[in-house]
C-alpha cells in the first residue's frame, strides 16, 4: 500500500499533495474539541496497524484499518492518516516523504467513502445491517486503496488492470480480516458508546 | 470512557503483536565476493521478492550497467561489470522500490584489484623482488599458496558475511523504541490540537 520514494512521476506526486492538502484542511475544520482525543487514538491505531503482517496469500500485506478509521472519524481521517503515514515514513521507512501526499490520499479517500457508506446504510437501526455495513466498510477501505494504488502506478508504465488485479489479490485476505475487525469494532462500540457511531448522521 | 479503555487495550495488544509481526517494505542486500555480486531481496514480512527487476548503475555517473530479474529465492547474482561503486536498484511490484550501494572498495576487493593503482607500495614490492629474485619454484608455490589461502579465508568468512547480512536486516526492522516514540508524537500532537481548539472556545 505504501508507494516508495522515486517510483511515481512529479505530476502524480503533486496531484496527491494537492488532494491531500484539501482533505486535511477540510478534516481540520471538522475536527472539534471533543473529537481530538478520538482522532489521536485512531491515529495511533493506524500507526501500529501496518506493523501487523498478514502472512496469508502470495505476497506480503499488512493491516491498514482505514475503513474503521474513516467510519469513526469522517473527514478528520485525512489528518489522522497523514500523521500516521508521516511517522511511518520517518521511523520505519515505509513509503517515503515525497510520496506522502499520494499515499495519504490513497488510504484516506476510501476511508471517507466508508464513512458515508456506513451512514447511508444505518439510517434505521438494525443489528444485521450494522454488522454487514461494518464488514463492508472494512472491505471498501482496502479495496479502494488497492485500486487507487494501481491507478497511481499507471503513470509508471504498469498497466492498470494487471496492477490492480495483483494488488487486489494480494490484499484479499487483508480485506476479509479488516472486514471482520471493523464489524466487531462497530458492534462493540454500539454496545458501549453508541454515540460514536450515530454522531454526525447528517450527510 | 469504556470505549476509550477498550481501544487502549486494543492498542497495547497491537504493539505486543507487532513485535513478532513485521512491516511492509521491500529490502535489498548485496555483497561482493570473488568477482561476483550476490543480492538478496525480500519483503519485510520475509517473503522473497520473485521475478522483480534489478538494475545496476555505476554509482559515480549513474550509467546503467546491467539489468536482471530475481529468481524464485529472491536472489540475483552477476559478474562485476566494472571496478567501480555499484548502485543496485530493486523495483518490486505495487510501487515498492529500494536500493543498495556497494562501495568501490568492496567491489575492488572482490575482483582482487589493488585499491588505488597509482599508489607505489605494490611496485616497491616488485622492485624488491627483482633485487632479490626468488627461485621460480618457490614463487609458483607462493602463488598457489596465496590462492589457496584466499579460498580458505573466503570459506571461513562466508558464514560471518551471512551473519552480518542478518544483523543488517535486523537493523532495518522497526524497533520498539520507534513504535513507542511514534505514539508519543501522536499524543504530543493531540496536546497541541487540544491547546489550540480550547483557546478558540474560551
Amino acid at each position: 500500500m505504501h508507494i516508495s520514494e522515486g517510483v511515481l512521476s512529479a505530476p502524480v506526486l503533486v496531484t496527491g499533495v494537492i488532494l491531500t492538502a484539501a482533505g486535511v484542511s477540510l478534516g481540520l475544520k471538522k475536527m472539534d474539541y471533543e473529537k481530538i482525543p478520538e482522532v489521536a487514538v485512531l491515529t495511533s491505531a493506524f500507526f501500529v496497524a501496518s506493523l501487523i503482517h498478514v502472512p496469508i496469500g502470495p505476497s506480503s500485506a499488512h493491516l491498514v484499518l482505514n475503513g474503521l478509521i474513516g467510519l469513526l472519524l469522517g473527514w478528520p481521517a485525512f489528518s489522522a492518516i497523514l500523521v500516521g503515514l508521516s511517522l511511518q515514513a520517518l521511523l520505519f521507512q515505509f513509503g517515503g516523504i515525497t510520496s506522502l501526499g499520494v499515499n495519504t490520499f490513497n488510504m484516506a479517500f476510501p476511508a471517507i467513502v466508508s464513512f458515508y457508506l456506513f451512514r447511508i446504510f444505518n439510517r434505521r437501526y438494525n443489528r444485521y445491517l450494522l454488522v454487514s455495513s461494518g464488514f463492508l466498510c472494512g472491505v471498501v477501505g482496502i479495496l479502494g486503496s488497492a485500486l487507487l494504488v494501481a491507478l497511481s502506478l499507471v503513470t509508471t508504465g504498469e498497466a492498470f488492470l494487471t496492477a490492480a488485479k495483483l494488488i487486489v489479490i494480494v490484499h484479499l485476505p487483508v480485506m476479509i480480516i479488516e472486514g471482520v475487525i471493523t464489524a466487531t469494532a462497530v458492534v462493540s462500540l454500539n454496545k458501549v458508546r453508541p454515540e460514536l457511531l450515530t454522531r454526525k448522521v447528517k450527510i | 470512557m469504556d470505549a476509550m479503555k477498550s481501544i487502549l487495550i486494543g492498542l497495547v495488544l497491537l504493539i505486543l503483536l507487532s513485535s513478532n509481526g513485521l512491516a511492509h517494505k521491500v529490502n535489498l542486500f548485496a555483497y561482493a565476493e570473488n568477482g561476483m555480486v550476490y543480492t538478496e531481496s525480500y519483503f519485510s514480512g520475509g517473503k522473497k521478492v520473485i521475478g522483480s527487476t534489478i538494475e545496476v548503475f555505476d554509482a559515480k555517473n549513474n550509467k546503467l550497467l546491467l539489468t536482471g530479474k530475481t529468481d524464485k529465492n529472491g536472489e540475483f547474482s552477476f559478474k562485476i561489470p566494472e571496478a567501480t561503486g555499484l548502485r543496485i536498484v530493486l523495483t518490486a511490484s505495487m510501487g515498492h522500490k529500494n536500493e543498495y550501494l556497494l562501495s568501490e572498495d568492496e567491489v575492488r576487493d572482490a575482483i582482487g584489484i589493488a585499491k588505488l593503482p597509482e599508489k607505489s607500495p605494490p611496485e616497491k614490492m616488485e622492485t624488491e623482488k627483482r633485487q632479490a629474485p626468488p627461485e621460480k619454484a618457490t614463487q609458483i608455490y607462493d602463488d598457489r599458496l596465496e590462492s589457496l589461502m584466499e579460498q580458505v579465508v573466503e570459506k571461513k568468512t562466508a558464514p560471518i558475511m551471512k551473519k552480518l547480512l542478518k544483523i543488517e536486516e535486523q537493523m532495518q526492522k522497526p524497533s520498539l523504541q520507534d513504535i513507542i516514540g511514534g505514539l508519543g508524537y501522536i499524543i504530543g500532537l493531540m496536546g497541541i490540537g487540544i491547546y489550540f481548539k480550547y483557546k478558540k472556545k474560551s
